[in-house]
């Protein structure tokens, strides 16, 4: 049952941490083996994913959300991205409906690397 | 943090008095007060084990206590110095496995006594910092305990003091999401064509091709109007002309013929390096890189190869003469034509 199934909508945060994870910890932690990811030199924009998401577990989001990042390098980053992309694993089903809608190829779902 | 065992000040006198040098004496001294600390600390019943159980020390004390033993041991230093970060590796992971909240089993190797209480853990806690390419394999129970402490939260030390709030999130805790990616402002302004594996000769190639023809004709055309090619009378087989030059492109192969005999200046050389060499390059030339400054042999020999036949077309060309005779060229003018 996802969120959307009970009639429940996505509280989107504004105090983000960006944290590393490594890729073991991911494989051990997370059922599913795969994940959607992004290729941000691909990415238009156009905020098509967000809109045909069924569980509405990924969003665009303006970068001044992120409050912190474990490295300063993030943080610059952040800081002059035009915008962020977040997705909710858990919600996430993979059902790589935003995979299929991404006009520009950026969006895929893949291993992560170990 | 214990406090340091310091010096044993009865060695060191001791020491001293037999008249070893300070520095020596007082390594010793603090050896041989680690041994006694040691000593009390096992008869209180706190069992350290052989490396030392973080028992208060310092990962770098450990260190520095067991080089000095090994040292007064008549160890070399070299090993003693390898052994001593062994073992200060080893306290600095007791050190860490005691700090957990809930100390797993540990993995064999760990060599962590019985803790006595907690030692305040001084690591950066690799605990739950980031899979920063280490190379570290981790294995269940230590990937477990870091899960465990990030869901602790702990807050001190390690790079999460960095945050301002007391409100920080980490995994686990109220939400997380996954970062997809943050776009730059260049990725949005790429504009890309659809890949493509073909490209049809026609326009693409045949343009190009027709556009270099019309190039060249043009060229070809102002070339022969301005440039005078007279023809010279007409030959005579009684007269030979001097010097006898053969075109240009020759001229090289005629100047060895100065040199050698005809049969080693016009066929064994020429078929050494035509195509004897030709076909021998990629038998002798077993260098795979590409690039020029990985290539110092084959661009040496190459380079040897042009500069010797340019000098020799050169030199036949404006350094020869009547009878193919040396001339100065600023003397004798130049015989040569094309």
């Amino acid at each position: 049952m996802g969120l959307t199934d009970k009639g429940l909508h996505p509280t989107i945060f504004d105090d983000y941490r960006i944290e590393t994870v490594d890729a073991g910890w991911l494989q051990e932690r997370v059922k599913p083996k795969r994940h959607i990811g992004l290729t941000a030199e691909l990415c238009i924009l156009c905020r098509a994913c967000e809109d045909v998401c069924p569980w509405e577990c990924i969003w665009m989001l303006a970068p001044n959300i992120v409050a912190d990042a474990e490295s300063d390098e993030v943080m610059t980053l952040a800081n002059t991205a035009s915008a962020v992309f977040v997705i909710d694993d858990n919600e996430c089903t993979r059902c790589a409906i935003c995979v299929e809608r991404c006009p520009s190829d950026a969006l895929w779902l893949g291993r992560t690397s170990a | 943090m214990a406090d340091d065992p310091g010096i044993d000040q009865e060695t060191f006198d001791k020491l001293v008095a037999e008249g070893q040098p300070e520095r020596v004496a007082r390594a010793k001294a603090k050896a041989a007060a680690a041994r006694k600390a040691r000593a009390a600390d096992a008869s209180a019943g706190n069992g350290g084990g052989s490396t030392g159980d973080g028992g208060g020390e310092t990962p770098e004390q450990v260190q520095e206590r067991v080089f000095n033993e090994l040292v007064e041991e008549g160890q070399p230093e070299r090993v003693a110095r390898a052994k001593a970060k062994a073992a200060a590796a080893r306290a600095k992971r007791a050190a860490e496995s005691e700090s957990k909240p809930e100390p797993a089993k540990q993995p064999a190797g760990a060599g962590a006594g019985a803790g006595a209480a907690p030692a305040a853990a001084t690591t950066g806690n690799g605990a739950n910092g980031a899979g920063n390419g280490a190379g570290v394999a981790l294995t269940p129970e230590q990937r477990q305990q870091r899960v465990a402490a990030a869901l602790a939260a702990r807050t001190e030390g390690g790079p999460h003091e960095r945050t301002g709030g007391p409100e920080t999130k980490y995994a686990g805790q109220e939400h997380t999401h996954r970062l997809l990616a943050m776009v730059p402002p260049t990725g949005i302004q790429q504009i890309r064509g659809k890949q493509d594996d073909k490209a049809y000769t026609w326009p693409h190639l045949l343009t190009a091709e027709f556009v270099c023809l019309m190039a060249v004709t043009a060229f070809l055309f102002v070339f022969s109007a301005l440039a005078p090619a007279p023809l010279r009378e007409l030959a005579n087989p009684n007269v030979t002309p001097n010097p006898s030059k053969a075109p240009w492109y020759f001229l090289g192969l005629q100047e060895m013929l100065r040199y050698w005999h005809p049969m080693i200046a016009g066929v064994t050389i020429p078929l050494i390096f035509g195509p004897l060499g030709l076909i021998a390059i990629p038998y002798l030339d077993r260098n795979p890189s590409m690039r020029p400054e990985r290539r110092k042999f084959a661009y040496m020999l190459f380079t040897m190869f042009l500069v010797a036949s340019a000098s020799l077309t050169i030199s036949g060309s404006f350094f020869r003469g009547p009878g193919f005779n040396w001339t100065w060229p600023w003397t004798d003018g130049i015989w040569f034509t094309l």
